[in-house]
């Protein structure tokens, strides 16, 4: 029987993150999907920024 | 002996550096410990649901859906709830996306983003909201440590201080005061960048040209950059004067330090920090703090800044 264990959320790591994976009828792995559930906008908010402060804001992107 | 209060910890939006702040107490942390049992740390624990606990610890800030619901879970299981770190206290650096319209951040990591193939933002993860919230926007907030992330000896002081119904010994000192750097009249004449030639350890950025925010910034930090040779960039979050005086302002306040130091005009120093604006208020813009002094315009800077976008 296909199916898909979901574990939402994933923990111990850094972040908010839902993984998500699909067996086929063997019980075998046919796909795997590991999503990223927050979003900030570094993209594009860090334009404008003098670079000088580029090495202390964008250590906030990850603080682990 | 009491029981150990229970205590809890949820992540909205940030990046955990604060998570890491909790650890940066080293062997005071089996201090805490005693005193505390640890009920959800989605970083070290799999404990998913929303337990009921004494005290509810809060980083990151409200950007997303998902953040209004941890949220209100939160305050629903936790007695008192802690806004721990810039983020939750003033919306953190990512405050900075209040010059970008929720599209423009989307099209710019998703849509049209060079180094990525995709096209669409993604669908099925928490909607995005419309700006960053700092997070008593949503639920009621019981204490405040700013700090990106606080220093260990503030966390300590602030969770024991809560932990024991005492009061803190927490003073609303700015950054300043734990600066060694020592603040001297001088000639200088313009501003200057930090990376602008060299600047002596001794002494006072401000009296040296370089724009420092210490004197507008809350000390929660015992202020480690400027003894590694950077400028407070003000990540603590404002001082108490900014943050209860409306006439008061990082702008002039600053400005009028460095008139008073260098013989840089005090227009000089406002027209520089209006300019950097995102710069220079990345790590608070998402609060009323400055939203409602009466001459902030940051978008209007901003927008100017970056060739009329």
């Amino acid at each position: 029987m296909k199916r898909t264990i979901t574990i939402d959320p994933v923990t111990r790591i850094e972040g908010h993150a839902r993984v998500e994976v699909d067996l086929d009828d063997g019980s075998r792995v046919t796909r795997t999907l590991f999503k990223v559930m927050d979003f900030r906008g570094f993209e594009v908010f860090l334009k404008g920024m003098q670079v000088e402060s580029m090495p202390t804001i964008t250590s906030r992107i990850c603080g682990t | 002996m009491t029981a150990k209060k229970k205590v809890s910890i949820e992540w909205l939006s940030g990046c955990s550096g604060c998570e890491l702040g909790i650890v940066d107490l080293h062997e005071k942390l089996l201090a805490v410990l005693d005193e505390v049992e640890l009920v959800r740390v989605p970083i070290l624990m799999d404990t998913k649901d929303y337990v009921k606990a004494d005290v509810g610890i809060i980083t990151g800030s409200i950007r997303t859906e998902h953040d209004i619901h941890a949220a209100q879970a939160m305050r629903k299981a936790c007695d008192a709830i802690v806004a721990f770190g810039t983020c939750p206290v003033y919306g953190g650096p990512h405050s900075s996306a209040y010059a970008h319209t929720k599209e423009e951040l989307l099209d710019g990591a998703f849509r049209r983003n060079p180094s990525t193939k995709t096209s669409e933002a993604p669908q099925d993860v928490p909607r995005l909201l419309d700006g960053n919230r700092p997070l008593d926007s949503e639920i009621a907030v019981d204490v405040y440590i700013p700090g990106c992330p606080p220093g260990a000896a503030y966390i300590f002081d602030g969770l024991l201080s809560l932990l024991r119904g005492t009061d803190p010994r927490i003073g609303p000192r700015n950054v300043c005061f734990n600066c060694d750097r020592k603040m001297v009249k001088s000639q200088q004449p313009a501003l200057r960048r930090s990376f602008d030639g060299s600047f002596d350890p001794e002494i006072c950025f401000l009296s040296q040209g370089c724009i420092c925010l210490g004197s507008v910034t809350l000390d929660r930090c015992l202020a480690p950059c400027m003894k590694a040779g950077v400028p407070c960039f003000a990540c603590g979050g404002p001082s108490e004067a900014i943050c209860l005086e409306p006439q008061k302002d990082v702008r002039s306040e600053v400005a009028l330090r460095m008139a008073q130091l260098t013989k840089i005009p005090a227009e000089a120093v406002v027209r520089e920090i209006e300019q950097q604006a995102k710069t220079h208020f990345a790590y608070a813009m998402a609060s009323p703090v400055f939203r409602q002094k009466p001459t902030f315009l940051l978008k209007k800077w901003t927008r100017t800044a970056e060739g009329g976008r």
